[in-house]
């Protein structure tokens, strides 16, 4: 059982699918799929068609703008939870206010069903269930080390003042991974620090994990990135988090 | 390590360059991985969060901002302008042809105005770049002006 806070930092919770390739792309999986989730789902958005990538060419690598198959983000009015399909992957995502764990997980293997249904796909590719926080400061100085107990260490001769960092590191969990992302990034104003904390537990074995112990599989990750995340705070942070005292509910 | 927030303002999530090499360690072993393979791993991002953060920097790859931190923080607060952006080289590119494209935000703090100017640079003759901006507006803009209002404008540059 976790810990439960008041003022948890926690801006997004999602679970990613991403299937064993089929060839060609079913384009109308998205209608399909709609028809099934409309009445929990109603509201739709489509997002560009259009991507950057970089590409080797005789005047050496330069940015192309190359068309893509949309994304399409189905949601419920008030924009979460929402349910997001590309080719050969779907998403659900929660965002603030999270409920709980017992309540985000049957949203994600209902809608895993429905996909089922409507795609037929062959196996998984890829499982990622992750869980992005982020701590907001009104300072300008801060001692990471007050907030985390993952952070990069910088050489002692080094000037140890920093304004941007990203720091990723890969654990190896038997066949799987935890993945710890630890970085700033754009402040929505000035005079304040924005970090995140991005914790993904990945399934990268193709078809490793089949579809009817999915449930499981999702509990487990659940559980890791939960340890995860209270084995990279401090104490400094749980006081600022609000943490709530009491052993009823104890999701994250 | 301390943090300070001045000129914070860059995004934890880069995309790699090219044909740069990471690193994997484990106690057992040193995996090298190409990046392009962490590069699979991230994208398409999927964080409806951290969307708006990378599609940002992606932006940068394409378009020189003037101003990055105020084009940031503007862009960050007008999220629908992102996917325009997104759109709008391929269509420049038809027109211009492959020319510079700058990002240059204005702001007059006492009306509490900001707009967001895409600069193309060209070399054209004036007559000709007026030409191709009429035609970029017949194209594309004149599509997306209602959605936009007044947060965002093109103009042709000498380069």
């Amino acid at each position: 059982m976790g810990r439960k806070y008041k003022n948890p930092p926690l801006v997004e919770a999602l679970c990613e699918f991403q299937f064993i390739p089929q060839e060609p792309y079913d384009l109308t999986i998205p209608g399909l799929f709609y028809e099934k989730i409309k009445n929990e789902f109603p509201e739709k958005e489509e997002q560009a068609g259009v991507d950057f990538q970089l590409q080797m060419t005789d005047r050496g690598i330069e940015q192309k703008i190359v068309p893509v198959p949309p994304k399409v983000r189905f949601f419920k009015p008030g924009g979460t939870p929402l349910v997001q399909l590309a080719p050969d992957l779907l998403a659900v995502n929660c965002l603030q206010p999270y409920p709980s764990w017992e309540s985000f997980k049957p949203v994600i293997l209902e809608n895993l069903e429905v996909y089922r249904e409507v795609a037929k796909p062959k196996g998984f590719r890829r499982i990622g269930l992750r869980y992005i926080n982020v701590l907001e400061l009104n300072k300008v100085n801060v001692e990471l080390t007050d907030y985390f107990c993952y952070y990069p260490s910088i050489p002692e001769v080094l000037p140890q003042q920093v304004d941007t960092f990203l720091s990723r590191v890969e654990i190896p969990y038997e066949d799987e991974r935890l993945i710890l992302t630890l970085g700033t990034i754009a402040p929505k104003r000035p005079n304040l620090l924005q970090i995140t904390l991005d914790i993904d537990y990945v399934m990268v074995t193709p078809e490793k994990i089949a579809f009817d112990d999915i449930s499981a599989w999702l509990d487990k990750a659940h559980e890791r990135v939960e340890y995860a995340f209270e084995s990279c705070i401090t104490d400094k942070a749980r006081e600022l988090f609000q943490e709530v005292n009491n052993a009823v509910n104890s999701d994250k | 390590m301390q943090l300070t927030a001045t000129n914070n303002e860059s995004h934890p999530y880069p995309a790699p360059a090219l044909g740069e090499i990471g690193f994997s360690v484990t106690k057992e072993k040193a995996i090298e991985v190409p990046l392009a393979a962490l590069q699979e791993i991230r994208y398409p991002e999927v964080s409806v969060y951290l969307s708006p953060y990378k599609l940002v920097d992606e932006l940068e790859r394409v378009y020189i901002y003037e101003n990055p931190q105020e084009i940031k923080t503007f862009l960050l607060s007008n999220k629908d302008l992102i996917l325009v952006l997104k759109e709008a080289p391929d269509y420049i590119y038809r027109v211009f042809g492959r020319v510079p494209i700058y990002l240059e935000l204005h702001s007059d703090p006492e009306e509490d105005w900001d707009e967001l100017f895409i600069i193309i640079k060209s070399s054209l003759p004036a007559d000709e770049a007026i030409n191709r901006e009429k035609e970029l507006f017949d194209i594309w803009f004149s599509r997306i002006v209602h959605r936009v209002g007044n947060r965002l404008n093109y103009t042709e540059e000498p380069l």
